[in-house]
């Protein structure tokens, strides 16, 4: 049963009444397999919506007795059901629940590759009572009471020499575990103490909360794992998944980032400017310009070598390649250039011509990379900096320009005044117009001058600075509103590089009777004056749009969320560009009677498969 | 339960336990002194009856040249006796030139030069004789005035250029010299220009009132004042009549012009002293001989113009003339001081020669130097430590806790001979060792919640690196590679030291982290020399900016995901430091200067080393010989109470090892090993030095130096609440009361706290635990609050009378009170209990059980109370709470 007129796959069951926490439990479902998870805090659910089509499920609502003042009262109970298909994609996976209450946030449901095994019901807070797990599994716990220093022990036997990757996640359980490896060694003060091994706190990403350690066991026997919430800061019966793997068995790239695996759907209106993990290639330049309210522009594509340096060691071999994007005129030449060693030298440096894309690795400690262009004056130039394979913070790339005589221009540090505290970043974009026409080295190495290895590649591009709108921030995610009520979103918009037009914004598929109203605020300069700060190559100036969603008070109710698209134009000098999405983001008026008209909508929608199948 | 009976009840239960305090203090000073009333141990040699015999007698220097017409020569006449003391007979002897007309000696041996040429120096004493060339140049040629070593002198020998005197920070009244003649040129300035010193400029204050006057030379400042001729603080050094006096107006009539040694090429390039180690009885004097090397390789008799100080005049005085005697048993050290150098020398006086030293048997090298210094000095080691001293003692010091009653038994009943060795090994491996160790290292590094700008993340990652470096047993220059140099971000780094909070709040100043720095690893103080070149040491202000330098390119960066942030400690050239926007590169406070790195010797940074200038400065210390030297020092001090160089990081010439040889060999063994902390410990418990009893020796009673018996040595804060927790057999509980608020997990060792300081614990504060704001110093000294704690505090009544702990499961399996009584013993002590322990403690057990089931009491409850009780008297004894 597929619902098409939504984004999301819906289905649905019963409905209820009020809640208290929200959660759902277990919250990770093997792929090809069958999830029954208890659902807390939306009571009366009766939906649910996933990102994907290979997740599909079913609210169920159960009765049971519970003892409430020594009495017997019957309560109702939410589960949802969850089927996902073999083809779906590991990792987490985003979905809403649908309740009398209206729409859900995102909720999050972690897929799995490996089964998954419930805690047992016996207490594992002790090395004596682990539970005993294998590996290729995914654990579904709770911490019972970390802030009184509970921990959760698991015991496994492994071969010799075999490798494991460890990993856990609370998801929304709202607290930060902590990994820790012991073998049942003892000790001459104490037979049955475990011997610490190795302690997992960090992950391959900037958030830590997702601890990740690999640990190849040099002897065969039993080992444990004990998950702890850092700092013993966690919730009463804080959930958490612990996945144990072979490092064998994890072939795929994305399998290395199970828990931060973003959805593929709910990601793909993200326009990124400013994270070093964004795409740079051939088509960045038209996306940007798709962003401005001029007419798409045609580019050509200088490929196929590396670019030369100045001893001719390198020759590119140039060749054109056409551009699938709507052209109008030809406006430049996009070059591309692979870094070649040696390159450490304003002598060795590589010649590039912009707009350039260059792609490099910083091979070794303290490898430089350098190259050398030519700008005219006042030429306005933005620098975008791609860590494709190792980001940071383990690949800190800093790019430097310097004159010919080594004085330094600029460079992707971005220092600035936070709470008093002088704060210096390093940015994956930086803007910068020469004063001076003449000849300038660019030189990239990572921030350190001990990192380094043929991991660490970059791409940079060098173009042409273009006014364009950046990101459009949108905090709110989905809408309930009442007759009669209003709700408001803010939309906070990045001016890339100078854009100084306007916007227009629409909202696609209302429901019958929401109407926007629209007003604008600019975004105030709220900086501290600092003098080595050099603001707005770093930071776009911004741009604040509050719209207010107005259901009248006749206004129909939404058995099921509809999904709204807002969309914007830039606009420059009177004219407007093209459209884009920004968001799609579902939304609800709320009517007592929403819920049995969607068990009809939904019936309905049933049957009328049926015939079809039949 | 009634209050009344409550009170009640505890003011019986303190006044037992009084009494059990007093069987325990007697016990423990049975144990810990009873050396004191025992008679010297068989091995001991009589002593001899009388005058001992003199078996030869010799002259020091016995080959010498004195030139120039004011030079002299200072001879030593030494006689050695029978009872292997040699003592000073130069007074008593009779001295004779045999050439008179080339040379004149005094009666106590000063030789003057009468005319070139070769003579001898013939001493004889109680039929004993010995002779000394001696040969006369240039007997009519005065020396080139030089300025350091003329007028520097004089003002070194006189003390004017002390750190108490004009040569302390800011000088005395106005007038500032350098320590020791160091800095002569700035000397000289102060002197012929006057003005007064300032701190943060090099331009002098006040008026510039010349100190000497060339008009009318003998009305000199400087002569003026030190004749007290006019008011001095100093009060009369030099009269009119001495050579000092004529030198200086000289030198004031003749223009008072600077003569540096350059100009002479000729230098003096060092002084040695003899003997460098003086044994007195408690009769004793003797001379002390001074040389000065020159740049020319000649030797020059130095005696006279040195000044002489004994740190410790209650061991041994030292005249002006440098002639030492004895005071009291002991030892100090004397700094002699000329121009521009200074050194040491150990006197030790003993009580009683021991004329029939016996040999003792030697486990490695430590015990060569430890033993030999003793029969140097006439120190009888104590004997070797009984199995459960040693098992007690070893347990602490390598793996930080008690060992369980089982393995002292076990221990205590294996008669294999190897058992002490093996027992290392287990230890050196076991995963206590690792926490332990962990714990040490996290002291010295400064593991701690507010060290790291409060950041708990900042600071466990800290802790996981050292961590991780004692469980890889990561080598020493590598760990300080590691902490000096730090870059970078993540668990395995030490840079979260520096920039534990993300946002860098916690980066300290570059002037801080380089003291500190050099502080751990080098175990020197910089610090003084901040501000001014340092009072005590030839460390120049110059010198302490240099290495500062080293840290000016030090920077913070923030990479950057949404929301999500991250610190990275990295090296910025040309910028650095001042990305904090606190200042750009080093700029030295007095000259206002920029500061380029450059080491000690003045090495500068190497030009292709600019990207990562604290990496060649880590290279740098930890080739350089205090590096290992710094490191062996404060790990002995973990095993015997104080280093080699006490305090561990403050080497000075003016505070010399006690054992200077086992220093340097302990430091080479080290630098051999590959600076393995695991292989340096072994060295240590392994030797006989580290295993002898803590029992005294008629001979060895007052010893405090030399290692001769065991130290006995208060356990540390950490150390002692988990010991506590284990005789008891009641795990603490530990909850966070900074940063959050959270019981850690149960069993958590105090040892085991990441950031102890964000952990509330009136007990380890009450004991001393430090809270690493500044490089810890466990004194360990007792105070009133311990004693008022052992008496009130929680850990000492709420935790003895904690249920389920080791006296309810013995009591529950109806343990006789022998038994129980024996099993504490061995829990807290390590020792079975003595016939005499057993009968007494049973009598005050059982007599506080029948008082208790008077007071109404079940019999268990009873024999519960009594025995925790006894617990209490045994955990408040100085023989449980001290490592001997």
């Amino acid at each position: 049963m597929r619902l098409r007129e939504y984004f999301f796959a819906i289905f649905i069951l019963l409905c209820a009444v009020a809640s208290t926490a929200q959660s759902l439990f277990p919250p990770c479902v093997q792929r090809g397999a069958t999830l029954t998870a208890e659902i807390k805090g939306y009571d009366g659910a009766y939906a649910v919506l996933f990102d994907c089509d290979s997740l599909t499920g079913e609210v169920v609502e159960s009765e049971i007795e519970v003892e409430e003042d020594g009495k017997s009262v019957t309560k109702k109970q939410y589960s949802l059901k969850v089927d996902a298909a073999g083809e779906t994609v590991p990792g987490a996976h985003a979905f809403r629940l649908v309740s009398p209450a209206g729409v859900s946030k995102l909720l999050w449901l972690q897929v799995s590759e490996e089964p998954t095994i419930l805690q047992g019901t016996t207490p594992n807070n002790t090395p004596r009572d682990a539970q005993h797990v294998g590996f290729q599994i995914v654990v579904q716990g709770k911490l019972s009471d970390a802030s009184s220093g509970v921990i959760d022990y698991y015991s496994f036997d492994v071969e010799e020499g075999r490798e494991l990757l460890f990993e856990a996640g609370s998801g929304d359980g709202g607290f930060d575990p902590t990994l820790t490896l012991y073998e049942q060694s003892g000790s001459w003060f104490d037979e049955e103490r475990l011997k610490r091994l190795a302690y997992g706190d960090e992950t391959n990403v900037l958030r830590s909360t997702t601890p990740q350690l690999t640990y190849r066991f040099a002897k065969p026997g039993r080992y444990f794992v004990a998950v702890a919430a850092f700092v013993g800061v966690a919730p009463a019966d804080a959930p958490y998944l612990l996945r144990i793997t072979s490092t064998e068995d994890v072939t795929d790239s994305s399998e290395e980032d199970w828990f931060t695996l973003t959805s593929p759907h709910a990601a793909n209106t993200e326009w990124d400017e400013r994270n070093f993990d964004r795409v740079l290639d051939t088509e960045r330049i038209q996306q940007i310009w798709t962003r401005t309210a001029d007419a798409p522009k045609k580019m050509v594509i200088q490929a196929g070598g590396a670019a030369a340096n100045s001893q001719g060691d390198a020759q590119p071999q140039t060749e054109e390649a056409a551009v699938d994007v709507e052209p109008s005129t030809t406006i430049d030449a996009l070059s591309l250039a692979s870094e070649v060693e040696p390159n450490q030298t304003h002598e060795e440096a590589l010649e590039i011509s912009i707009p350039v894309l260059i792609e490099g690795r910083i091979g070794f400690p303290a490898d430089i990379d350098v190259f050398r262009f030519k700008v005219e004056a006042e030429q306005a130039l933005a620098f975008e900096i791609e860590t494709p394979e190792t980001i940071p913070p383990n690949f800190n790339p800093r790019i430097n320009v310097f004159d010919g005589e080594g004085g330094e221009l600029m460079s992707n540090v971005f220092k600035h005044v936070e709470n008093t505290i002088m704060i210096n970043s390093l940015q994956a974009k930086t803007i910068y117009t020469f004063k001076t026409a003449g000849e300038y080295y660019l030189h990239v190495r990572d921030v350190t001058s001990r990192e380094g290895d043929e991991r660490f590649a970059y791409r940079i591009l060098v173009r042409p600075q273009i006014p364009h709108v950046g990101r459009i921030e949108v905090m709110e995610d989905h809408f309930n509103l009442n007759p009669g009520g209003v709700s408001k979103l803010t939309a906070n918009i990045a001016q890339e590089e100078g854009f100084g037009g306007d916007l227009a914004v629409t909202f696609e598929n209302l429901p019958p009777g929401v109407q926007v109203l629209s007003a604008a605020e600019v975004d105030p300069d709220t900086g501290v004056p600092f003098e080595m700060i050099d603001k707005e190559r770093f930071v776009p100036k911004g741009q604040k749009v509050n719209m207010i969603f107005l259901a009248s008070e006749d206004a129909p109710g939404t058995p099921l969320p509809r999904m709204v698209r807002m969309e914007v134009r830039p606009i420059s000098a009177n004219k407007p560009g093209p459209p884009f999405l920004v968001k799609e983001f579902p939304i609800m008026v709320l009517r007592p009677e929403n819920k049995d008209l969607a068990m009809q909508q939904l019936q309905t929608i049933a049957t009328s498969d049926e015939s079809s199948l039949e | 339960m009634d209050s009344r009976k409550l009170n009640m009840n505890s003011q019986t239960a303190v006044g037992d336990r009084i009494k059990f305090a007093k069987v325990a203090w007697v016990v423990g000073l049975m144990l810990l002194v009873g050396g004191l009333i025992s008679p010297l141990n068989a091995e001991s040699p009589s002593h001899p009856e009388g005058s001992p015999d003199l078996l030869s007698i010799r002259i020091v220097p016995e080959n010498v040249t004195i030139r120039g017409a004011y030079g002299t020569q200072r001879f030593l006449v030494l006689g050695t006796f029978a009872d292997r003391m040699e003592r000073d007979l130069t007074a008593a002897c009779r001295l004779t030139i045999a050439d008179s007309k080339l040379a004149a000696i005094g009666e106590r041996g000063l030789a003057r030069p009468l005319s070139d040429g070769a003579t001898q120096l013939k001493a004889e004493f109680e039929g004993h004789a010995a002779t000394s060339e001696i040969k006369i140049i240039d007997s009519e040629k005065q020396r080139p005035f030089n300025f350091q070593r003329d007028i520097g002198g004089i003002l070194t020998e006189k003390g004017c250029n002390g750190s108490y005197c004009h040569g302390g920070v800011k000088g005395k009244g106005g007038f500032k010299l350098s320590l020791n003649a160091l800095y002569s040129h700035e000397d000289y300035k102060w002197i012929v220009n006057g003005g007064t010193f300032q701190v943060l400029s090099p331009e002098p204050a006040g008026e510039l009132n010349p100190r000497i006057n060339l008009e009318q030379p003998d009305q000199s400042l400087l002569l003026l004042k030190p004749t007290f001729t006019i008011p001095h603080g100093g009060g009369e050094l030099i009269s009119l009549d001495d050579s000092e006096y004529q030198t200086l107006l000289k030198w004031i009539r003749d223009g008072g012009r600077y003569t540096d040694e350059a100009e002479n090429h000729v230098e003096v390039v060092g002084i040695e002293v003899f003997p460098k180690e003086v044994v007195l009885d408690l009769e004793g004097t003797r001379q002390i001989l001074v040389t000065a090397s020159l740049s020319n390789g000649e030797r020059e008799d130095y005696t006279n113009q040195v000044h002489y100080k004994a740190i410790n005049g209650d061991v041994a005085k030292v005249t002006d003339e440098g002639q030492v005697k004895a005071v009291a048993p002991g030892e100090t050290t004397l700094v002699i001081r000329a121009a521009g150098h200074q050194t040491t020398a150990t006197v030790g006086v003993i009580s009683e020669p021991i004329t029939d030293y016996p040999e003792f048997p030697r486990a490695n090298f430590i015990d060569d130097l430890v033993f030999a210094k003793l029969r140097r000095f006439h120190i009888l080691p104590s004997e070797l430590s009984s199995d459960g001293e040693f098992l007690r003692r070893v347990c602490l010091d390598v793996a930080g806790r008690l060992p369980p009653t089982h393995r002292v038994k076990e221990f205590l009943a294996d008669p294999d001979p190897d058992k002490r060795e093996k027992l290392i090994e287990v230890l050196l491996e076991s995963p206590e060792y690792a926490e332990y160790w962990t714990w040490r290292l996290a002291d010295v590094t400064r593991v701690a919640l507010y060290a790291s700008g409060y950041s708990n993340k900042g600071a466990q990652y800290y802790w996981e690196w050292v961590r991780d470096s004692i469980d890889r047993n990561k080598p020493y220059d590598q760990i300080a590679k590691e902490r000096i140099a730090a870059q970078g971000q993540g668990m395995r780094n030490a840079s979260y030291h520096f920039a534990a909070a993300d946002n860098f709040v916690a980066l300290p100043l570059p002037e801080t982290m380089m003291g500190e720095q050099m502080r751990v690893f080098t175990g020197r103080r910089f610090e003084c020399a901040q501000c001014h070149n340092h009072p005590f040491e030839p460390w120049s202000q110059n010198q302490f900016w240099g290495l500062t330098a080293y840290f000016g390119q030090l920077a913070g960066v923030r990479v950057e995901h949404g929301e999500d942030f991250k610190g990275i400690l990295v090296d910025t050239p040309g910028g650095g430091y001042g990305d904090r926007g606190q200042g750009g590169p080093i700029i030295h406070p007095r000259t206002k200067e920029h500061v380029a790195p450059s080491f000690l010797d003045g090495t500068p940074l190497s030009a292709t080393r600019g990207i990562d200038p604290r990496m060649e400065l880590a290279e740098r210390i930890v080739a350089h010989p205090f590096f290992a030297e710094a490191a062996v020092n404060r790990t002995w001090s973990y095993f015997f109470g104080k280093g080699l160089v006490n305090p561990v990081d403050d080497f000075r010439t003016t505070n010399p090892p006690t054992h200077p040889d086992l220093l340097q060999a302990l430091a080479a063994d080290f630098r051999e090993s590959g600076y393995d902390l695991k292989h340096l410990i072994r060295s240590i418990v392994q030797s006989r030095t580290y295993q002898l009893s803590n029992r005294p020796n008629a001979s060895n009673l007052a010893d405090e130096t030399n290692y001769s018996r065991s130290v006995v040595r208060p356990l540390d804060a950490e150390v002692l609440l988990d010991a506590v927790s284990d005789v008891v057999d009641i795990p603490e509980v530990f909850t966070r009361v900074s940063m959050g608020s959270s019981t850690l997990p149960a069993g958590t060792r105090a040892i085991q706290l990441k950031t102890s300081d964000a952990v509330g614990s009136l007990f380890m504060d009450v004991y001393g635990r430090p809270d690493r704001q500044s490089i810890p110093d466990r004194e360990g000294k007792a105070n009133v609050t311990q004693a008022m704690h052992m008496l009130a505090g929680v850990t000492y009544t709420e935790k003895l009378a904690g249920a389920g702990g080791r006296v309810d499961r013995l009591l529950n399996r109806w343990a006789g009170d022998h038994e129980i009584i024996e099993e504490l013993s061995l829990a807290a002590l390590t020792r079975y209990p003595t016939e005499e322990e057993l009968i007494t403690l049973g009598e005050l057990v059982h007599r506080r059980s029948s008082s208790l089931r008077h007071a109404n009491f079940g019999r268990v409850e009873s024999r519960k109370r009594a025995f925790e009780d006894m617990i209490w008297g045994l955990i408040s004894s100085r023989e449980f709470a001290y490592n001997h």
